[in-house]
């Protein structure tokens, strides 16, 4: 249903993207970013199934960026033509391909905010690069492209279900050009997949050498070139050429296969709520459908199971032998996590302690008590392993409305505190001044140990652009680990998995303000501000590494999770990227005695 | 909302941890009980290995995690008796795990150096010299029970022969030996002690691999062996003639059984004591739910599971052939053999606490012994749970079963002596107070710890 609303609102005609050249004015940041080793470039490529050895990546990267410069100096048709070509040179040897272009548009490397400006003639040009596929040429021949009015709603897609009414404007009367550009494979054989690819020779005018019809694989690339250029776009807040970029993204992503395809979609889909400014609403209903998608999250991939492991593990070795063990669920969802804690305590040497558990969560949209549920079945296993229990809920909006004396805390000496939260601290940084006021709070309930899982990411930058680029790397190792995960593309748990994250993509690239609360930050910084807070890492043992990375091993369908130490937190990543980490923290001994 | 309808009934299991155990659950067999110093932990501790191995085998790996971290926390390599027995069962229920074609990233996993709780010495056993392999075998009455019987029982049969035949069928080497050896030497102070025959069997490497289980004896040389009881016995003015034959328990001994016929015949007109001594070996030939998979599937196959070929029955009606003069049979009293992994589990759990139990009575923590004496339950714990098919060869039946085979090969039990029992007694003296000897029903010897069976020994005569 959410793949289908997006396609509304991505529903597009072809005729959007020849505007996308004078974007690529400053798509050279995006590939410098890219080329540094840090920056994911072989990832991004991975995404694509780009099959480019990492050695040549810079080389390709360069020249890329170097074609689209002297493209982005012409009439944007020029760059659609590019797009649209119905031949290319066989994309194993894309390096050459590009430089073959390159020399002969014979062009010098622009500046790049200059090249917004200029506009050469490019009627030699055009003859020279574009004479293969004069009939996409022409489909771009009037000046229309700028004019939204002009694209069609959803006709342009067979493949899709019928679809509910589109977001946009009506079919404009110049629909039947673009339909004979879309929907017929022959005129546009590189939008079909890539079955077709390296079958069909075809002499190109240039040169001699064979060249074989594009594949998905360069699809992916204009993909993700696209998707950065309507981010760009958004950010100079050049709606218009957004909004047909936008449409792009959403053809262009049907030609891709599996988390390409998807994650594109949600951003797609993420973007478009930004350009015509249709937000999610974060209603209680939302809230309460996000708990279940989570659990959802929970069952098909390793990640959040790696987060209560490793908290948990903390949690057990820092309460020790204590006789009372409280732990302060910050986000307590279906409670989880608490079962195998449970059970582990209680089956402690020398007898279980008493456990008491305060879960925290919002409130609920028909004024159920949820936590009260939730806390209701862990007494009654409490009761079964024989575990003294006692459950407190506590419904709150934000952690910032949450004060330490609302929780009858005993005294450190009677009970030992665990504040527990998982993938929740960082929307607080939504609203200035709350995560001063829930560390303070943190540090009022004298805990033992603070166990924190966040996501591995930088989706909090000042910058839109940053952000996008960022969501779209982190999102993709999401995306392509859940592919990995063995379960059929088709089965609840899989589509749901992909809902939760694409709400997550939404949030860091269409909110704003208060209503972005998706706003992941690094280890790193997390750890300059638990450090002036007042606390300081607990390194969680190797014992932890051990059993996260053998509880992993064993039942992870997939050899692409990782888990690694880093400064004695624990990070679970896919491949070589970590995706989210879990630290440990207790009051720093000033902090304790103030 | 779009969502309400789709979702609302598919909640997905919010609490794999209600599947977790009930405390105080109660055991199958309830006088196990006692025996645990904390019977609730041992309880809860195979409740959870149940779950585990239930959820590991319905692919279940959300739980198996959980399970499997809750265990990895409570049962640590070094802990009580209950916790390293819980933790055998913990590693084999991985190592099951990792073989399970569900869960994948198998070779990960067996490359990864499984060295969760710093055990390298995981299912890797230790090999002794044969002086160790001597003194370890005397720690416990675990093997000792068996050669104390066994040597009584053939004693009493062999009297007024002239030559006796001992075919050695035993899993520690002919450590049985020497003692026998000695009594029959004693016996015979006014007489000419009697000439005495040993044969062993010597399970050979096939295809290039000894098959399991791991031999005990460290580079196994039965030249050395055999020198060894040679010179032993001259010591006592016994002449003794050794010999090894290379037999296989896969197909019931069947070359140590052509071997002992042509014997037979050579020997035919001097009568010699045919002695059949089997100590804890012929558990590993295989019984009847060792059926190749394609047979038991196999519509066509309208054989009743009774009626499949049992190389144990093979092996006893071709000893019972050979008109032998006294089979002593002596095994583990326990049921490894059910299909059902849960079952086996349970009957492993409830039956294998009994050597991480006893050991606190004979070897110090820490010690190199107790490190290989727990090696080795490891390595049986692994066999039982972690293998299938014929690389699972720990497949111990209880004594009411080898009973009904030995009747039914045509043998008739026979009482042990009060000078056996005698013996036996004595030699529980020296251990601990725990240990405990029971008869049951036909004169049978039953070892027991606090209670529970242990070993069985029991002799036979052909009807």
């Amino acid at each position: 249903m959410r793949k289908r609303d997006h396609q509304d609102s991505c529903s597009s005609s072809y005729g959007g993207d020849s505007g996308g050249a004078s974007s690529y004015g400053k798509a050279k940041v995006v590939w410098e970013d890219e080329q540094d080793p840090s920056g994911g470039m072989d990832e991004l490529l991975a995404v694509l199934g780009y099959k480019v050895r990492s050695s040549d990546m810079a080389d390709v990267a360069l020249k890329l960026e170097q074609l689209e410069m002297v493209m982005g100096q012409e009439d944007g048709a020029s760059l659609s033509q590019l797009q649209n070509d119905t031949v290319h040179y066989n994309p194993s040897d894309l390096s050459s391909w590009v430089q073959t272009m390159l020399s002969e548009l014979n062009a010098p490397l622009p500046d790049p905010v200059q090249s917004l400006q200029n506009d050469l003639d490019f009627s030699s040009l055009q003859n020279r690069v574009s004479a293969e596929s004069t009939q996409t040429q022409l489909g771009f021949s009037d000046d229309s492209e700028y004019d939204l009015s002009a694209i069609p709603g959803i006709a342009a897609y067979p493949p899709c279900p019928p679809p509910p009414p589109p977001l946009q404007q009506p079919e404009p009367p110049c629909n039947k050009r673009l339909k004979t550009a879309i929907g017929s494979s022959s005129t546009t054989p590189n939008l079909s997949s890539s079955s077709s690819s390296s079958s069909s020779v075809v002499g190109a005018p240039e040169s001699t050498r064979p060249v074989v019809l594009v594949d998905s694989q360069e699809a992916g690339v204009r993909l993700v070139h696209t998707l950065m250029a309507c981010a760009e776009a958004v950010q100079q807040e050049n709606m218009k050429l957004g909004e047909a970029l936008v449409k792009h993204v959403g053809l262009l992503a049907l030609s891709q296969a599996g988390a390409m395809r998807k994650v594109a979609t949600c951003f797609a889909e993420a973007l478009a709520r930004r350009i015509y400014k249709i937000y999610p609403r974060d209603s209680l209903e939302e809230t309460s459908y996000n708990d279940i998608l989570q659990m959802h999250f929970y069952e098909t991939c390793p990640y959040l199971k790696f987060a209560h492991f490793t908290a948990n593990q903390a949690i057990l070795e820092a309460v020790g032998t204590a006789n009372r063990v409280h732990v302060i669920d910050f986000s307590l969802k279906q409670g989880m996590q608490w079962p195998a804690l449970m059970q582990a305590l209680a089956l402690r040497p020398g007898g279980p302690p008493a456990f008491r558990l305060t879960g925290i969560g919002p409130p609920q949209p028909d004024n159920t008590d949820a936590l009260q549920q939730v806390g209701w079945k862990l007494a009654q296993l409490a009761e079964k392993i024989g575990v003294e229990f006692e459950f407190r809920g506590y419904v709150a909006s934000s952690l910032a409305d949450l004060e330490p004396a609302m929780l009858e805390l005993r005294p450190p000496e009677v009970e030992a505190v665990a504040v527990n939260s998982v993938f929740e601290l960082h929307r607080l940084l939504a609203f200035p001044g709350a995560m001063e006021k829930v560390l303070g709070s943190i540090k009022a309930m004298k805990p033992k140990i603070v166990t924190i899982v966040e996501q591995e990411a930088s989706h909090n930058g000042p910058v839109f652009l940053d952000r996008f680029t960022e969501s779209l790397h982190y999102y993709s190792s999401l995306f392509d680990s859940l592919e990995g995960s063995g379960l059929s593309p088709d089965s609840q748990d899989m589509v749901l998995s992909e809902v939760y994250l694409g709400r997550q993509i939404c949030n860091v690239v269409a909110c704003e303000g208060p209503d972005r609360f998706e706003r992941h930050e690094t280890l790193a910084l997390w750890r300059s501000r638990m450090g002036s807070a007042g606390f300081d890492l607990v390194h969680l043992g190797s014992n932890a590494f051990k059993q996260a990375s053998m509880l992993l091993s064993l039942f992870s369908g997939g050899d692409g999770y990782r888990v690694e130490e880093n400064n004695g937190c624990l990070m679970l990543g896919w491949h070589t990227r970590p995706l989210i980490t879990t630290s440990a923290w207790q009051l720093a001994p000033t902090a304790g005695n103030q | 909302m779009q969502f309400t309808e789709t979702l609302a009934p598919h909640r997905t299991r919010p609490w794999p941890g209600l599947l977790l155990p009930v405390a105080g659950f109660p055991k199958t067999t309830t006088a196990t009980t006692a025996a645990f110093t904390s019977f609730g932990d041992a309880n809860c501790m195979e409740q959870l290995l149940v779950h585990c191995a239930n959820a590991i085998e319905s692919n279940d790996a959300t739980l198996a995690q959980q399970i499997l971290w809750v265990l990895n926390n409570t049962a640590p390599p070094d802990g009580d008796s209950n916790q390293r027995l819980t933790c055998g069962f913990l590693r084999a229920l991985i190592a099951r795990a990792a073989r399970n074609g569900s869960c994948k990233m198998l070779a990960a996993v067996a490359a990864s150096n499984y060295d969760i709780n710093m055990a390298p010495q995981l299912f890797h056993t230790h090999r002794f010299s044969i002086i160790e392999l001597a003194s370890f075998v005397d720690l416990t009455p675990w093997h000792r029970f068996g050669f104390t019987a066994a040597n009584a029982a053939i004693l009493e049969a062999v009297e007024g022969y002239s030559v006796v035949h001992i075919v050695d069928f035993s899993s520690t080497h002919c450590m049985q030996i020497p003692t026998l050896i000695d009594a029959i030497a004693n016996r015979s102070v006014d007489a000419l002690p009697p000439l005495i025959k040993l044969t062993v069997a010597h399970v050979a490497e096939e295809d290039g691999q000894v098959p399991p289980p791991p031999c005990m004896l460290d580079d196994i040389s039965y030249e050395e062996l055999g020198l060894k009881l040679i010179n032993f016995a001259r010591s006592r003015n016994v002449t003794l003639k050794f010999q090894v034959v290379r037999s296989s328990y896969k197909d019931g001994f069947s070359s140590m059984i052509d071997h002992l016929r042509v014997q037979k015949l050579v020997f035919k007109e001097n009568p010699e004591a045919l002695v059949i001594n089997c100590h804890m070996m012929l558990h590993y030939i295989s019984e009847e739910t060792q059926m190749p998979t394609a047979l038991i599937h196999d519509p066509n196959n309208l054989f009743e599971p009774s009626a499949l070929i049992s190389h144990r029955n093979i092996f006893l009606k071709a000893i019972r052939g050979l008109d032998p003069t006294v089979v002593i049979l002596v095994d583990e009293d326990a049921d490894l053999t059910a299909s059902d992994l849960v079952a086996r589990l349970r009957s492993a759990f409830n039956y294998l606490w009994i050597p991480y139990d006893t050991v606190e009575t004979f070897l110090p923590k820490g010690s190199k012994q107790r490190e290989w004496y727990e090696a080795d339950i490891c390595w049986k714990i692994e066999n039982v749970i972690a293998q299938e098919g014929a690389q699972r060869v720990e497949r111990v039946e209880p004594k009411g079963r080898w009973v009904q085979r030995m009747r039914s090969a045509g043998f008739r039990g026979v009482e042990f002596g009060e000078e056996a029992v005698a013996e036996v007694k004595a030699m529980l003296d020296e251990h601990a107070a725990g240990w405990g000897l029971k008869k049951e029903e036909e004169d049978h010897l039953v070892l027991t710890w606090k209670g529970h069976n242990v070993v069985f020994a029991t002799a036979w005569l052909p009807c």
